[in-house]
């Protein structure tokens, strides 16, 4: 009966092969009025005037509202951003106006008939732009924002954010350190590129009752902004998440949704979808934030790494979003997985005129792995040591602490030195990092190391409740939203293993409806497994107990008598004697027709424990549950006359504490590389002279292609982490994280040129090669 | 709103017909257009002229062998030209490059012509092959040659009434042909440089030799007088020659930046693609 560490196929695979699962689009109803967003063409310019008068006399038009008919802010940490511009705008693509029409086109017409005049301001594209003397400030009015205590945005500045590190004493450690590198690293700004495009639906009943319908990663805290900024009573906002197509972080920022319920108020409460084509999904909804890095990193002769000084320049867009949170995170976990004893970080959040950015899948750790990991092999170069040698000389352990002074145990941190050990196995290192083979092509190889943690919200918590059907099946109800992720299949694993029960008899349901599902923080920060998962363990154990009571009254025992298993209650001492779980879960009925018991529904909740907030001077504090690590490589075949090259082999070795379902961990991990293979090679937004994003349709904005996928190995490291349900840590985003620098190490090696800046095209090789080396060719 | 006059007739001739009388906007594939005229969501394209669609026209979809010509159908679709025996292989070297099936499935080669886009992935190589490219109207036909016909960016020597029907492919000897694209990704990417070059050898010497470059002007790239003196030349070259004929090309390629690329790195890939041609065999 064990389901745990199977390999067991997603429950909700068939309708998604078969094409029949809904996404949020899918849905219509008659009557239903459509909106569409007017965005601006300008990264940053006044906006003079509106004038909406002919617009509003277009065929089909309901309601047209502008920026200063909603005078709120919104935003997760700083509340800057305006739902629809007002006096301003910040980046290409932000929405000025919205049109409410009975017919998609109608609307979008009607948004071509508005005229806006705008008057352009310097803008702020890079930054450089953003921290020169006297510089264009995107928010002059930064110190009117609310915030919250945990962020520090300086005013009269672009800085939205700045978290410090200061571990150990920088004088000891330049002291003993006998050789020192430098570098500087650049990491555009790029998109999730969900499959799913946004989209959302909203309808405000005349009872008060406000529903919407969204492809979200976040639908509590959709539910708690409706609350917070319409003063709505929580209890009348029901958020609907059906199945989503993909989030990586995209789809847990609230946009849309607060839109459209604009729009569904504008109309009298008339149901309204809005939709973003591509184009919005790329340049009006956040994206992945771009980062500019400085690392100066010292070392003895003997390869102990002994200082790092380390300032991230992130690009965070025009509002602060998650932006200022993730600059936090990466200042947390600056130096990654490696014991440095005297540690100088200094990490702000730019404001710039570029889209927002919001959370990505590894949430600051891709964008701070690739500095680091560059760095550690120039120096493992400069010492002219192997590179994974002066790595694992190196990797943390338990016993060490993080940049933020968190102590770890071999529970929150796991094994990155086996990890890397395996990995080395895997990739053949034996033969060698760099080999000539045929065509004059050279084969290289390259590593990286890598971590993660959560940086939750230090009270995030779950609910799970499992209810029973009449033939002893079992219904789970939790609000972990389906993003391809596979939670809740392995929630489902979770309680078949308790119950020594077949995964068919456990019902899982996939949509989120926040009326009746107990509240899950959201799904992201690969935790949802950690969270709901010990959350579904207590509900399991709390019906159990209740079971267990019920049977022995039958039975004639004490409940510790009696154990559950294949649909069944029986006593331990003579399994012969049992009742089946259909007859007690929903009472227990004495053949004379009395009946004991009741419906027996279990609950089981889980919060964070002993996180902290970080102290603003030094950095201090915990940000998460654990650590989850890991080891990746991959293998290239580099020509050295085109500077192109074919990924031959990438490979992941991953501590995930316990392997819930092999094929699901297995597929997020592939995934993962895949994903981070893209951004390696050449996604990442192209802007003009004028700040407006030229990549913003499939066509122009390259991804990975199947037939482009190396082969894939991955493996697990299985040390517990004994809080986690049955010893697992979180691996939905782990599989990007390191990818990129070990394709950089691998290529740098073969171009002989430090190749510090993504993505890595054949083009932006050789312009490096060409500037280090002045080869004119 | 969204209304668009179009026109899909039963035979070539009420198409010529129709197009003597009236200004159309004349779509094969639409793979090209559709894009360019794209509309807000859910709306129809938007076209300032009736739309003319041939792309069914039977007539236009033939392929055969006249004498030593082969004679495309403008409306073949890459598809229909990648499975057809007659096609010279290195077309459909060309071709797998294009695009993604579905593209493949609706693109034709008449379309890829008379779109004129400097990175037309069909053109190098009908430039090389000397093509010449048939227009029908109703007041007769003509035939010209592919350099004469392209005029420049989405610029075609095309009048008004006509029609262009097929595009012929004299029978080229080589001893080598090589097509070579440079993308961003293999497949589904356009073009940041592209290169055709073909050269016979005659008792080791050079008999003919052609190139032509796309993506790197305003139209495909190509130089008569530098392949006439490349003729006679021993082969292989001599270095002496082979750095003249790329530093030839060196002068005339004038590539621009776009977000595709940057004029350096165009330039910089098309005359090392050129040298790598003249060097090896």
């Amino acid at each position: 009966m064990d389901v745990i560490g199977k390999s067991i196929p997603r429950i909700e695979a068939e309708d998604k092969v078969t094409g029949r699962a809904k996404y949020t689009a899918d849905f219509s109803s008659p009557g239903m009025l459509h909106a569409k967003l007017l965005t601006s063409p300008h990264a940053h310019a006044r906006i003079v005037k509106i004038d909406t008068t002919e617009a509003k006399k277009a065929p089909g038009v309901r309601a047209i509202v502008t920026g200063q008919d909603i005078p709120i802010r919104v935003g997760p940490h700083i509340q800057g951003r305006p739902l629809l511009a007002i006096e301003k705008v910040r980046h290409h693509g932000e929405p000025v106006a919205l049109v409410v029409a009975d017919s998609e086109y109608q609307a979008k017409a009607a948004c071509k008939m508005i005229k806006v005049e705008y008057e352009a301001i310097p803008m702020v594209l890079s930054a450089a732009d953003a921290l020169k003397v006297n510089p264009s400030l995107v928010h002059p009015n930064l110190a009117s924002y609310s915030k919250d205590n945990k962020v520090h945005p300086e005013i009269n500045t672009n800085v939205a954010n700045r978290t410090k590190i200061r571990k150990g004493s920088m004088e000891d450690g330049w002291k003993q350190s006998e050789i020192i590198v430098e570098s500087s690293f650049f990491f555009p700004q790029s998109d999730h590129a969900a499959m799913e495009t946004r989209c959302a639906t909203a309808e405000i009943f005349p009872n008060g009752v406000v529903e919407i319908l969204t492809a979200s990663q976040a639908p509590y805290d959709v539910k708690k902004l409706i609350h917070d900024h319409f003063f709505v009573p929580l209890e009348k906002v029901h958020v609907k998440v059906p199945l989503v197509g993909g989030g990586f972080g995209g789809k847990a920022a609230v946009q849309l949704e607060l839109l459209a319920y604009i729009a569904s108020r504008a109309v009298n409460g008339k149901k309204v979808k809005l939709a973003n084509s591509r184009e919005e999904d790329f340049m009006t909804s956040p994206t992945h934030i771009g980062l500019d890095a400085k690392v100066k990193m010292g070392a003895t002769k003997t390869g102990q790494i002994m200082a790092a000084e380390i300032t991230f320049y992130f690009i965070g867009g025009a509002y602060s979003d998650e932006g200022v949170d993730i600059s936090k995170a990466a200042a947390l976990n600056c130096t990654g997985p490696y014991k440095i004893d005297n540690v100088w970080c200094d990490s702000l959040c730019l404001f710039t005129n570029h889209t927002y950015a919001t959370s990505f899948r590894g949430y600051a750790h891709i964008e701070l792995t690739f500095p680091i990991e560059r760095t550690i092999d120039l120096m493992a170069q400069k010492l002219q040591m192997d590179p994974i040698d002066f790595r694992l000389k190196n990797v943390i352990r338990p016993g060490d602490t993080t940049p933020s002074c968190a102590e770890l145990t071999q529970s929150n941190i796991g094994d990155v030195f086996q990890c890397l050990n395996r990995a080395k196995a895997l990739i053949h290192w034996e033969e060698g990092q760099k080999t000539v083979v045929e065509n004059e092509r050279i084969k290289v190889k390259g590593v990286s190391c890598f971590w993660k943690t959560s940086t939750s919200s230090t009270n995030a918590s779950s609910g799970a409740v499992i209810t029973f059907n009449k033939d002893g099946s079992i219904n789970l109800s939790c609000g972990v939203v389906e993003i391809g992720q596979g939670t809740k299949t392995t929630l489902a694993q979770i309680l078949a293993q308790r119950f020594k029960m077949d995964m068919g008899k456990i019902h899982v349901m996939m949509d989120v409806n926040t009326e009746v599902n107990p509240e899950h923080w959201k799904t992201v920060a690969s935790s949802s497994t950690y969270m709901v998962g010990n959350a579904v363990l207590r509900a399991a154990e709390d019906a159990i107990q209740q079971i267990c009571r019920l049977a022995s009254s039958v039975l004639l025992c004490n409940p510790e008598d009696i154990d559950v298993a294949e649909g069944k209650a029986y006593l331990k001492s003579n399994p012969k004697k049992s009742l089946y779980l259909k007859d007690l879960v929903h009472g227990y009925q004495y053949q004379n027709g009395n009946a004991i018991g009741g419906q027996v529904i279990g609950r089981g909740s889980f919060i964070m424990r002993h996180l902290t907030h970080i102290d603003p001077s030094t950095g201090k504090g915990i940000p998460g549950p654990s650590w989850t690590v890991g080891a990746q490589a991959v293998e290239v075949i580099f020509d050295p006359k085109t500077y192109t090259y074919e990924l031959k082999k990438a490979v992941s070795v991953i501590d995930l504490g316990k392997v819930l379902n092999l094929m699901g961990a297995t597929g997020q991990v592939m995934g993962g590389m895949s994903m981070g293979l893209g951004f390696a090679t050449r996604e990442g937004f192209t802007y003009n002279g004028e700040g407006q994003v030229l990549d913003t349709q499939f066509r122009t904005y390259k991804m990975m292609r199947y037939g482009e996928q190396p082969e894939y190995v991955v493996e697990f490291i299985e040390t517990p982490q004994i809080d986690g349900p049955y010893g697992a840590r979180g691996v939905g985003e782990h599989g990007t994280i390191g990818i990129a620098p070990a394709l950089a190490n691998a290529l740098s090696l073969a171009v002989e040129v430090p190749l510090n800046k993504l993505p890595l095209t054949p083009e932006t090789i050789w312009q490096t090669k060409r500037g280090e080396s002045n080869d004119s060719l | 709103m969204g209304t668009v006059l179009s026109y899909r007739l039963a035979s070539l001739e009420e198409t010529i017909a129709q197009l003597s009388r009236e200004d159309c906007q004349i779509m094969a594939g639409g793979t090209d257009l559709m894009v360019q005229h794209k509309s807000p969501m859910g709306a129809p394209a938007r076209f300032d002229k009736p739309v003319m669609f041939i792309d069914h026209l039977k007539e236009l979809k033939q392929i055969d062998q006249v004498n030593q010509d082969l004679h495309i159908g403008a409306c073949c679709t890459y598809t229909e030209i990648l499975e057809h025996p007659l096609i010279p292989n290195i077309f459909k070297v060309a071709i797998k490059q294009i695009a993604a099936p579905a593209i493949r499935n609706r693109g034709t080669l008449g379309g890829n012509i008379c779109n004129a886009s400097p990175a037309g992935d069909t053109l190098p190589l009908l430039y090389i092959f000397n093509a010449q490219i048939r227009l029908r109207s109703s007041k007769g036909e003509r035939v010209v040659g592919i350099q004469d016909f392209i005029l420049g960016p989405r610029r075609v020597d095309r009048l008004r009434e006509e029609i262009l029907t097929e595009i012929i492919l004299p029978e080229m000897l080589a001893d080598r042909i090589v097509f070579e694209k440079v993308a961003n990704r293999r497949a589904d990417a356009i073009a940041k440089i592209s290169f055709a070059g073909s050269m016979r050898l005659e008792g080791g010497r050079v008999g003919e030799a052609r190139f032509a470059f796309g993506a790197v002007g305003p139209t495909i790239v190509r130089s008569l007088d530098i392949e006439q003196k490349l003729k006679g030349e021993a082969f292989p070259l001599d270095p002496k020659v082979v750095d003249g004929v790329v530093a030839y090309f060196d002068r005339i390629i004038t590539p621009i930046d776009d977000h595709r690329s940057t004029a350096a790195y165009r330039k910089t890939v098309a005359l090392r693609l050129l040298r790598h041609f003249l060097e090896t065999m």
